[in-house]
């Protein structure tokens, strides 16, 4: 269809490749009335269309949902809209919008739209995602990335970041919204003075170690709120750059900074926004485009088109070759969190990286390495079995499946190499579209 | 020479993947996965992984019962090294047959069944009794299960309780072979060699062994026990490299030496507290079996709770029953309360839960 309107700039380049057609020439996108969307995507199959002809559905309700890679997406409208028809095999839904935009006001909008970002808020304690129409009570800005592979961290002057983001708060219309700023021991040193709306928390530098919202949650969540002023708090999660995205930084709104990690043209990268980012990296074949982050980031398929909050770019490899005898040798190469690793002895050794399990699957012995380290105190193994194994959902939401963070930890220790995470994640997907029924 | 290896391997693989010789692919499918780490890479986030793996995991306990082994093989002779040889022979068996007929690679369990087997039997126990001990062990305390990581039991113990209870002499003898330097002869099941009672039958006649044979050895029992300091060095190295979970073995001796002193109130005549801990084989179970993670507890609460169960365990037996050991029972008993007490401690964690939210 010629008369296709391609979000792509709402949905962010391959990623979210919506369609939506309104069936005639439509010069500014806020002026149509009737729509066709089309959910089909290369990368994100929609599996499941949630809405049925003749609904009506408030805007930021899912229309769609997927499975993603790593994430489940929903897809959602920023409007008021009455369902017409739906065309389940080609993944079409025709639809009349009813309301004028409903998410936010003002210049703040197209922002919003230009990023999409409200697809990718969840609520980190109750891992649903972010309700648009509540403010939220605390917001965490994080200013430093521990993640291998995640971005360099914040090193500007952070009284004015502060600043800048009770301001950006201010245009949203939450006024009353607490913000948290994470930082770390390096970044505090000078001891600013900050405005009284800012609470400043500092973290030690761990690795490894997921977003530091992430860590700050530790303390707070293994058996509930024990602060009861942020007891059934709404928290969201901003990260600097797309706080800067949320100011309207000139500086990231064609071309973005991208960090680039393990690969021969290690450093910055200054590339235009949804470029596609193989040729800027002259990668081969063999090679993985991770982005955001080695924990928890994307795999970039073919090509890969950078989306303006990812700030960060890893290359590595599949193993090439099988190591004899490797659990007989000391691993100064190798990164783990274990003693029985040489390299947990030296920290600074250089690293081998590469994607390979290192190791065989096997059933879990029960070592608890994945409990000692989730910072949500949960108890993964514990989680995927009742899960997985024993298929008994409603045992494995009592004992806190909703409250994962998808941080990814207990994959990366265990010794089983069991897919803790991805399971874990399964089942929260599952448990949502149940709530959602 | 390893890519020489490699390639053999690959080779062979390859040819008896089809054909006649289809029945020994499984075989070396094994070597390749003993010898070489995988290349499987990671196909969702995250995307690195931690270099510990099950092997490198397991293997730590042998590491750890090395020196044992080693001093045992010096006093008693090579019988043990022999003995090590046909455990992990009979257990490689077992292991294939069942991983062939549920069509899995062979895991590496088996490396740590295998040695404990070798500890926990005296040298005297004839080689056909310990061959029956290890293949029932293995198939009835692990593979009927579904193997390494689903067993309820520890399969040492269980092919031991089998042959204790079938062959109580030979497994638990009145009197042990003394030790003594004598690396180059065989030991058989012969009478005329000099034997002594262990520590803990001397005391029921009312003897009482002097501590530096306690402590630092040799002294008579099980291959394993030969000498205290070794079993503590062996330990504590588990617990440094966080193979084995302190809170199990802090609360076991805690148990002990607390249930001990209880006892002493009303229960009359106890044997010395030095007795209790270096006396018999709570040091190997404790840091051998006990605190073996996979028929263990989970949290860090039951954690505790199991290991009071066994010390509390041990010494009541040992004080009220006619046995002279006691560890392997408790021990057994406590795998067989672990779902219970896991249980119970989530049902704790669930109303601590509920008093915030």
């Amino acid at each position: 269809m010629s008369d296709l309107i391609h979000i792509k700039s709402l949905s962010g380049g391959r990623k979210f490749n919506f369609a939506l057609s309104t069936g005639k020439e439509v010069e500014n996108i806020e002026n149509f009335t009737d729509g066709l969307l089309a959910l089909a995507t290369p990368r994100f199959e929609f599996r499941r269309i949630v809405v049925a002809p003749g609904e009506k559905i408030r805007s930021g309700s899912p229309i769609a949902v997927s499975s993603g890679f790593r994430q489940e997406l929903q897809f959602s409208l920023p409007y008021d809209i009455e369902i017409k028809n739906v065309d389940y095999r080609n993944k079409l839904i025709s639809f009349k919008k009813e309301s004028d935009w409903h998410f936010f006001s003002g210049n703040f909008r197209e922002k919003f739209i230009s990023s999409l970002l409200w697809l990718e808020i969840t609520d980190p304690v109750t891992g649903r995602a972010f309700d648009p129409f509540k403010m939220p009570s605390n917001v965490f800005i994080s200013l430093f990335c521990t993640q291998p592979g995640g971005g360099k961290s914040f090193s500007g002057d952070i009284q004015e970041m502060s600043e800048n983001a009770i301001e950006v708060f201010q245009e949203l219309g939450w006024d009353e919204v607490r913000i948290h700023l994470l930082v770390n021991q390096s970044q505090i040193a000078g001891n600013p003075e900050f405005n009284e709306k800012v609470k400043v928390v500092v973290f030690p530098d761990i690795y490894p170690a997921p977003d530091p919202g992430i860590l700050f949650s530790k303390k707070m969540i293994p058996y509930g709120f024990k602060d009861t002023a942020i007891s059934h708090a709404q928290m969201d999660y901003v990260t600097l750059k797309k706080l800067h995205q949320l100011v309207g930084n000139e500086k990231f709104k064609d071309y973005t900074d991208v960090e680039v990690y393990n690969h021969k043209k290690v450093g910055t990268l200054h590339m235009p926004k949804w470029a596609v980012v193989n040729p800027f990296l002259e990668v081969s074949e063999k090679d993985r485009i991770i982005c955001g982050g080695l924990l928890t980031g994307n795999e970039g398929c073919g090509e890969f088109t950078l989306q303006p909050h990812q700030r960060s770019i890893t290359v590595i490899q599949n193993p090439e070759s099988r190591e004899m005898l490797q659990f007989l040798r000391p691993g100064f190469d190798r990164d783990s969190i274990s003693p029985l690793v040489a390299s947990f002895y030296v920290p600074k050794s250089p690293r081998k990286i590469h994607s390979g399990l290192r190791g065989e699957v096997r059933m879990c012995i029960n070592c608890n390495y994945c409990s000692e380290i989730c910072p949500a105190g949960l108890d993964p193994s514990i989680l995927w079995k009742t899960s997985a194994l024993a298929s008994s959902l409603e045992e494995a939401q009592d004992l806190g499946l909703k409250r994962c963070m998808r941080c990814g930890l207990c994959s990366y220790v265990c010794p089983a190499k069991i897919e803790l995470s991805t399971e874990i994640m399964r089942f929260q997907g599952v448990i949502r579209s149940e709530d959602q029924k | 020479m390893i890519k020489l290896l490699r390639k053999a391997i690959d080779g062979l693989s390859e040819r008896t993947k089809t054909g006649p010789l289809q029945f020994i692919h499984p075989v070396f499918e094994a070597v390749d996965a003993a010898l070489f780490d995988p290349d499987y890479a990671a196909a969702q986030a995250p995307f690195i992984r931690d270099a510990l793996n099950a092997k490198r995991y397991v293997f730590s306990v042998v590491i750890a019962a090395m020196p044992i082994l080693a001093l045992s093989t010096w006093f008693y002779g090579y019988k043990v090294p022999l003995m090590l040889f046909l455990a992990y022979g009979l257990g490689a068996l077992v292991e294939g047959i069942f991983a062939w007929s549920r069509k899995e690679t062979i895991s590496e369990g088996f490396l740590v069944t295998g040695i404990l087997f070798v500890l926990i039997f005296p040298v005297t126990t004839p080689l056909w009794i310990f061959s029956i001990a290890v293949v029932f062990g293995i198939i009835f305390g692990k593979e009927v299960y579904g193997g390494v990581g689903n067993n309820i039991f520890n399969p040492a113990l269980v092919g031991r309780l089998f042959v204790f209870i079938s062959w109580p002499a030979a497994v638990s003898p009145p009197e042990y072979l003394k030790p003594a330097g004598r690396l180059l002869s065989y030991v058989g099941t012969g009478v005329d060699a000099i034997t002594t009672a262990s520590p803990l039958a001397l005391f029921k006649t009312g003897n009482i062994a002097d501590f530096h044979t306690l402590f630092v050895g040799p002294r008579a029992g099980c291959i394993g026990e030969i000498s205290s300091v070794l079993i503590i060095a062996g330990g504590l190295y588990l617990i440094a490299v966080r193979v084995v979970n302190w809170r199990t073995i802090f609360a076991l001796f805690t148990a002990v030496a607390a249930a001990h002193f209880a006892l002493a109130g009303f229960a009359g005549k106890m044997m010395p507290l030095s007795l209790e801990f270096f006396g018999g084989g709570l040091l190997l179970g404790a840091f051998f079996m006990a605190s073996d993670p996979v028929t263990g507890p989970s949290s860090k609460m039951s954690k505790y709770i199991y290991g009071a169960f066994i010390g509390a365990c041990v010494v009541i037996f040992r004080r009220f029953t006619p046995l002279v050991e006691s560890v392997m029972f408790s021990i057994l008993l406590a795998n067989a309360v672990v779902p219970l007490i896991d249980a119970g401690s989530r049902h704790f964690r669930k109303l601590k839960e509920k008093t915030y939210v």
